[in-house]
């Protein structure tokens, strides 16, 4: 279910964060899944889409989650991993299927640079939640949410 | 063989790293154009770039520009992969002077198509004829 009038509704969704999954990790994991949403999510990142839409595109996750992905795309053990590291996986995460996101989005739009967050989700003020999923991997829990700017209409046109 | 990796994320970069160091390419990273910039002043020259497009201080677009005004470095072959998929951010990309492009998310099998097809991996045979 979505308060999105265009874009991706949930399947579409969890495809583009499975397809996200899988270019990072390969197979040797299984994409994430839809699960019960979890109590709390201390781990975030975000990137902002402005130009045919205005919002933003949220991940957030438990700190073992993060850690366990740091840990195997940086091939380290898990008690090497710095939170830079940590910060520079969630920011990913949220780069590459906030991409995604707006690719189906009307556009043409930019994407920012992802801020992150080892305090939760940020509050967003003006906005609302348009469209959730709560996920698990690797018995973690995920979560993605895509925010609008309330009371805006899509526009077509140049972003600058 | 020697690959320029351009991303901003570490994470991505070692990604990259292991498919293409796997393929036998030796590795050098930076985390912005500039740096990437910085890198080939410095040489030897990398026989492909693979360029993220959004990022701080230079971003990849930019970095091809740069690259593309440059005759000393028209020997190297510049490949984007990047999220941008919007058909005008392609095209600008391709106009820029970049030879390929590639979208993120991406799998191993997909970014090892490209290098074949822009001949970056070669492949010797041993022909017996008995």
């Amino acid at each position: 279910m979505t308060d999105l009038e265009y874009g991706p509704d949930s399947s579409m969704l969890v495809e583009i964060v499975g397809d996200v999954f899988t270019g990072l990790f390969g197979e040797r994991y299984a994409p994430p899944y839809l699960a019960a949403p979890a109590e709390t999510l201390e781990v975030s990142a975000s990137v902002s889409v402005s130009g045919g839409w205005f919002g933003d595109v949220v991940i957030a996750c438990s700190p073992a989650l993060a850690l366990s992905a740091a840990a195997e795309l940086f091939a380290m053990a898990p008690e090497e991993i710095a939170e830079a590291d940590i910060r520079d996986v969630v920011g990913e995460f949220a780069n590459v299927i906030g991409g995604n996101v707006k690719s189906v989005m009307p556009g043409p739009s930019v994407l920012s640079l992802p801020s992150t967050s080892l305090e939760g989700i940020a509050d967003r003020p003006g906005e609302v939640e348009a469209l959730r999923i709560d996920m698990t991997w690797q018995g973690e829990p995920l979560c993605v949410s895509i925010w609008t700017v309330s009371g805006q209409t899509p526009q077509e046109g140049d972003p600058s | 063989m020697k690959a320029l990796i351009i991303d901003d994320s570490r994470a991505m970069r070692m990604l990259l790293r292991r498919i293409v160091s796997n393929n036998g390419f030796e590795v050098v990273e930076a985390g912005n154009g500039q740096e990437a910039l910085d890198a080939l002043a410095v040489g030897p020259l990398p026989d492909v770039a693979l360029i993220d497009w959004n990022m701080p201080v230079m971003d990849g677009l930019t970095f091809v520009n740069s690259v593309r005004a440059r005759p000393e470095y028209r020997g190297i072959t510049l490949m984007m992969v990047t999220t941008e998929s919007e058909r005008t951010q392609i095209v600008r990309a391709l106009a820029a002077g970049a030879h390929e492009y590639l979208i993120k998310p991406f799998t191993e099998d997909a970014l090892l198509s490209k290098f074949d097809l822009l001949g970056l991996r070669s492949y010797s045979a041993d022909v017996v004829i008995a």
